[in-house]
């Protein structure tokens, strides 16, 4: 190590007495400087995967057993990469036309995802061809390991079967072999009635479930045509179907090795818990079973199940909207949906308009979550910062009338908001009144015939009042939680930085912000992923029933348009929100791998 | 006493200019911040009991001309139909305070108990679970309002106030992250003891962990009882004519076709559904501070 360093001076290296932009710039250039020893020591194989890479990002990794995050890097290079092309290609070709600032934003965010991802393929395969230098083995697919340990497992389980069926008395032969028709039934014998009673009763259920109508709603999924019933019931009755069949077949493993494990003690003439044993244990070592059972059905029926039908919809023709071929389902107009594959994602990105609308709703979005965010953070810690100075008296009493706007409802505070700045609501009769309306006409920024300004109706203003109002409703959230955070900084940072004579800026900018970003950046990442999914305040403020995307619009509020009013446009919805949660979902990824609390859960025990 | 101080201040008096001109400056800010933030609030309370004009939203003044009550008993005598039971708003606020109760008690306890087993067992499946309802948050909900509308279709509850307190309560376990992580911090030792002490599981939660969640219990009740009064989308879908929910009557309300007929009523409405909201967020904040900073800060 120590000749390598010496051998390269011109290596940037982090130091906590350099400034953090500098350390973060030498954190940026470490691949590079590493991709020299990384590509000279190794084998000719990888200097070719390694050479790959850098054009294909994530091939490399894919060629050296990384398979799914290679995989993963070079499907969101490949995809990114693709669009913006494609975008560039539509915008020179006219086939759609966008603001200026649209485009660049668009395009930004596109390339920049492009290169970052290129910068994280090629970090990790360069990390990777260090390891393997090295010696070291690297972490292979999840995938294929996954299901080696569980080949493993099965085989291993299979061999114990085996084992204990061989060294079992005849009763219990019979009770090994009952288990593999009748679920649950051999523990009858073995005292776990509750046990036994349980899945033998499942089993029954799902018996009679699927004569009476699970096998054809299991078949209706594939067709979407039950007569008399209308498509989309169908299609719901047959996710449920899905999912009933998936939990049957997990039971009955779970009865099998439940059984096993009965017998197994047997033999070893250990004798069953008895009834009120394993009742009792439901309130102990079992809890859990009993605690998570109400949590986990409601999660099933009301968001898996709604969920699995939202992105199923994507794929089948079901829209209202006409010219897309779609179909409402109606058994009595004999009309059923069916499916229709990707043609509704080729409809979103090939049809100049829908192209168009979700590029300039996108770019809004972006600059929508950012803005939201930023600003209400900033404005949350500037506030608290002053209400948390000594001299200021009352601070309870402040604190609490700035809380209101936050506990007011929003649809009430948002509503007024909105009536306030109509075209003839109160800001306006009161500009009018000071004079500033007819200034503003003289000047020539209103035309004569309004009397007003027209704060909704001006995309640019629309936005402004939709960031401030917004920070309005979203500062005092922050305040509250960074002036909690304020207090907890150590006192002795700012005497020894008045000792050595830092000025308040630099206190600020070296202990304060450092501080409080390291202690709240989750909570700033998961406001910005909520900010793009934040459907109150613009719909309340500028939502209307026109079902076309506005200026104002973000993802979700376009959304909402499209389904619920105006058209019903069910599939381009869909495929819309699939979009939006593969962007919501990216971030978070990112996020949550990297805060540490959800890494060490136990770190705190 | 005071002149003791006063003397010796004189000495730095420089500095005391400057510490007076900040104290002055920023109560000042702080005086001006709070105002700008109150002058909306301030506003509808006064529409909402000055005499109401029949402009819709246009005032001339800020404050208004002539006082009255009208708008409150506008408010609690205007039926739509001669056929309702009750007065449209006094309808709407049942349902909406009854859907807020029972949602309070049901999601509270629902992501308590989640998040107090995931915090406590151990068990095959758990990290999946875990996962899974990560994941799920992130999809925009409202896309799954169809089949959840086809499914309390199914459930022959359409247009029942049961049918928004079985969605809300049964999405209560997959918001158990906030909670699950202050459990995290509590230490295992607790547990250990009651154990040794034979207390079961189930006891361990009611008797030991419900008293000691205090604050994160209250900051999701808060949230609890928050929800149905901003959920428009369901709300919206699921209930219709007379029987809806604050949020979607006072919305349909400020519609542009029945903005002039009923303003005053939606400010003084708004006053109405303000005062549960605000006295519990204002005399709740300790715990809702507890319960942000449990759920926004992890190191």
């Amino acid at each position: 190590m120590e000749k390598e360093q010496s051998k390269k001076k011109f290596e940037l290296k982090e130091s906590p007495s350099r400034s953090s932009f500098y350390n973060f710039i030498a954190r940026f250039a470490l691949p590079f400087q590493r991709f020299k020893d990384s590509f000279l020591d190794a084998s000719l194989y990888r200097k070719i995967t390694q050479i790959l890479n850098l054009f294909l990002a994530g091939i490399g990794s894919i060629l050296i057993g990384e398979v799914e995050i290679g995989l993963g890097l070079f499907a969101a290079y490949g995809a990114l990469g693709f669009l913006f092309v494609y975008v560039i290609n539509q915008l020179a070709t006219g086939f759609i036309t966008l603001s200026v600032g649209d485009a660049i934003v668009v395009l930004v965010i596109v390339g920049f995802g492009f290169l970052a991802v290129w910068y994280a393929s090629f970090k990790k395969h360069t990390k990777d061809n260090l390891f393997k230098n090295r010696g070291e083995p690297l972490n292979g697919s999840f995938i294929a390991s996954f299901f080696i340990k569980l080949a493993k497992s099965i085989a291993g389980f299979i061999r114990d079967y085996n084992k204990l069926d061989k060294e079992s008395d005849a009763k219990h032969k019979i009770f090994l072999r009952v288990s593999w028709f009748v679920m649950g039934l051999p523990l009858f014998f073995m005292n776990r009635i509750l046990n036994g009673f349980v899945m033998l009763g499942l089993q029954l259920l799902y018996i009679f479930y699927m004569i009476y109508r699970g096998a054809s709603d299991l078949v209706g999924l594939f067709t979407l045509h039950q007569d008399g019933v209308f498509s989309n019931a169908t299609l719901v009755t047959g996710i449920i179907s899905v999912i009933i069949t998936i939990a049957f077949i997990a039971l009955y493993i779970i009865n099998i090795r439940t059984v096993y494990k009965a017998v197994d003690e047997e033999n070893r003439s250990i004798s069953g818990p008895g009834f009120k044993n394993e009742v009792k244990s439901l309130a102990n070592d079992k809890f859990y079973i009993s605690g998570l059972i109400v949590p986990v059905l409601g999660a099933l029926v009301f968001t898996i199940i709604p969920l699995t039908f939202m992105i199923l919809v994507a794929f089948t023709n079901y829209s209202g909207k006409s010219g897309t071929g779609g179909v409402i389902p109606n058994p009595i107009a004999d009309t059923y949906l069916g499916w229709t594959g990707f043609d509704t994602f080729k409809r979103l990105f090939a049809d100049p308009q829908n192209l168009r609308d979700m590029l300039t709703v996108f770019s809004w979005t972006m600059i929508w979550a950012i803005l939201a965010t930023f600003t209400c953070y900033f404005g949350g810690l500037l506030l608290a910062m002053l209400l948390n100075k000594k001299s200021i008296k009352g601070k309870v009493v402040y604190r609490s009338l700035l809380v209101i706007s936050m506990a007011l409802p929003q649809f009430v505070s948002l509503l007024v908001m909105k009536t306030l700045f109509a075209d003839n609501g109160a800001v306006n009769t009161m500009l009018y009144k000071w004079g500033i309306i007819q200034w503003m006409q003289q000047v020539g920024w209103i035309s004569d015939l309004d009397a007003f300004v027209k704060f909704w109706s001006t995309p640019a203003l629309a936005k402004t009042l939709i960031i401030i109002i917004n920070m309005w409703v979203g500062v005092p959230y922050y305040m509250l939680l960074l002036s909690g955070l304020l207090i907890n900084i150590p006192g002795s940072y700012y005497e020894a930085a008045r000792i050595e004579g830092a000025s308040k800026w630099k206190q600020f900018s070296k202990i304060t912000f450092p501080y409080i970003l390291h202690m709240t950046t989750p909570a700033l990442i998961t406001s910005f992923v909520s900010n793009i999914n934040n459907f109150n305040v613009i719909w309340f403020l500028t939502g209307n029933a026109d079902g076309v995307a506005d200026d104002t619009d973000i993802l979700i509020t376009w959304l909402y348009k499209i389904t619920m009013k105006g058209v019903n446009d069910y599939n381009l919805g869909a495929a819309i929100g699939i979009v939006m949660f593969i962007i919501s979902a990216s971030v978070s990824l990112i996020v949550y791998q990297r805060s540490s609390s959800y890494k060490d859960e136990e770190a705190f025990r | 006493m005071e002149n003791v101080k006063s003397k010796k201040v004189k000495s730095r008096s420089n500095q005391t200019a400057n510490a007076r001109w900040d104290m002055i400056w920023s109560n000042a800010l702080v005086i001006i911040v709070t105002l700008l933030w109150l002058v909306p609030v301030i506003w509808v309370v006064l529409r909402a009991f000055g005499k109401y004009d029949g402009q819709g939203y246009v005032s001339q003044t800020f404050f208004p001309t002539e006082y009255s009550m009208k708008n409150f008993v506008d408010l609690f005598t205007y039926k739509s139909l001669r056929s309702n039971p009750l007065p449209d708003f006094v309808q709407w606020l049942l349902n909406t305070f009854i859907i807020a109760i029972v949602n309070t008690i049901l999601t509270t306890f629902f992501t308590i108990l989640t998040a107090y087993v995931l915090s406590r067992f151990r068990f095959g499946g758990r990290k999946l679970m875990m996962n899974i309802a990560l994941i799920l948050g992130m999809f925009p909900g409202f896309m799954a309002m169809i089949a959840v509308y086809l499914i309390l279709n199914m459930l022959n509850m359409i247009n029942s106030i049961w049918s928004l307190l079985i969605y809300y309560v049964a999405g209560a376990g997959l918001g158990f992250f906030t909670a699950k992580g202050y459990f995290d911090t509590i230490g295992k030792e607790l547990d250990e003891a009651a154990m040794l002490d034979g207390a079961s599981k189930a006891k361990i939660f009611f008797k030991i962990f419900l008293p000691l969640a205090k604050p994160i219990i209250i900051y999701t009740a808060l949230l609890a009882f928050m929800a149905p009064w901003s959920d428009y989308i369901l709300a919206g879908l699921v209930l219709s004519g007379n029987n809806q929910t604050v949020a979607v009557g006072l919305y349909n309300w400020m519609d542009v076709s029945n903005v002039n007929q009923f303003f005053g009523m939606f400010c003084a409405a708004a006053v109405i559904v303000a005062i549960p909201t605000v006295t519990l967020y204002i005399s709740l904040q300790k715990f809702f501070i507890s319960g942000i900073s449990a759920g926004a800060v992890k190191g």
